[in-house]
């Protein structure tokens, strides 16, 4: 199966790019779901971006104290067949949740929402 | 949630996972969403099994702006923090800041002995609240923007022409805070975190000292970048999860 790249999402505010702080994975580890994955900056401030996918991280992009645009390549995980990539790849095509996700899973958490209100 | 403070004022806050509480106070500027959210801080306090109390400071996020300085007295904004405690039925919590947030925290454990366990302190220095910043100075800064040669002053400006923030309100809550210290004893355990490279909190070590705290020092970090850190997550989440 092909390998599934992820470009950096678009933050909100009319941000273009972002730096990136520290990766929170490596090339060849397995991550969960909505674990973290990297910590970038922007000019207003920092953010966490958690995994869009299960998986084994193929390529990270850019290294610490790069900066990345908005819509280029940030991470690629290895395609489904993958071990541990199964579960979560999905047929459409998920983001990684800056400002929208483009997937949920009614069981699994994409975004820390209050369970009142 | 929200949830009336002592004189009427509207308080915001969200309560997120299960388990202990941890109550979240952000910076200058910021909000509960920015400062814990969008940073990991959340996620991370409910994969550590903890509750994250997340309000926003009056002036802030979705809460009540109140534009007289004196709504932004400390007494005040304390009481805050003990109405949303209230509302969400938490007798204890432990407590988690950033910067200016910092200085509210450590007084609601000297206020509130009974209910606050331990406290996390970050991004905050050992000077007095907004120093740099002479006695009605902070409108005029605010109104004129730029980028003043002080760091305190640099990020008060920078912040209050943030989206969604009104630079009345925080020139009102500049005004009201000014001159609190943040040094005096205080009866709980305390962590302070900083940035090695955060000018706003240069002085982070020595209120570590005054307050017989634990400190930890992230490296590469400033003010604004050591938020998200995961040396800062490691260490608070360590200490509050001690007995």
């Amino acid at each position: 199966m092909a390998d599934i790249e992820f470009p950096l999402p678009d933050l909100g505010e009319g941000l273009v790019e972002a730096t990136v702080l520290e990766w929170l994975v490596a090339e060849g580890d397995e991550v969960e779901r909505n674990a973290p994955l990297v910590e970038v900056e922007t000019t207003k401030s920092a953010v966490e971006l958690p995994s869009p996918q299960a998986g084994r991280v193929l390529r990270l992009h850019a290294a610490a104290g790069e900066t990345v645009q908005v819509g280029e390549p940030l991470i690629t995980f290895a395609g489904q067949d993958s071990p541990g990539g199964a579960e979560d790849a999905g047929q459409d095509s998920p983001g990684i949740v800056g400002t929208v996700p483009t997937r949920r899973e009614p069981t699994r958490r994409v975004r820390l929402t209050p369970p009142e209100d | 949630m929200r949830t009336a403070g002592r004189d009427g004022v509207e308080l915001a806050w969200q309560r997120t996972g299960d388990g202990p509480p941890v109550l979240l106070v952000h910076g200058f500027g910021s909000d509960a969403a920015a400062n814990w959210d969008r940073t990991g801080w959340v996620r991370a306090i409910a994969d550590a099994g903890r509750c994250a109390l997340a309000v926003d400071l009056r002036g802030h996020g979705a809460s009540g702006k109140p534009l007289d300085p004196a709504a932004y007295a400390l007494e005040l904004l304390v009481a805050d923090l003990v109405a949303v405690l209230d509302a969400a039925g938490t007798e204890v919590v432990d407590v988690l800041t950033y910067s200016m947030g910092g200085l509210v925290g450590l007084e609601l454990a000297r206020r509130h002995p009974a209910r606050v366990r331990r406290v996390v302190v970050a991004g905050l220095g050992a000077r007095e609240a907004f120093a740099g910043i002479g006695p009605g100075e902070a409108r005029a800064l605010v109104e004129q923007g730029g980028e003043p040669a002080d760091p305190v002053a640099r990020e008060v400006v920078a912040m209050s022409s943030a989206p969604g923030n009104d630079p009345s309100a925080l020139a009102a809550c500049v005004e009201g805070l000014a001159g609190t210290r943040p040094d005096s004893e205080v009866p709980a355990p305390v962590l302070v975190v900083a940035g090695s490279r955060d000018a706003v909190a240069d002085s982070a070590a020595e209120l570590g000292a005054a307050l017989g705290a634990q400190f930890v020092l992230v490296p590469d970090r400033d003010h604004r970048n050591a938020v998200s850190a995961r040396l800062f997550k490691r260490s608070a989440l360590e200490f509050l999860a001690a007995e």
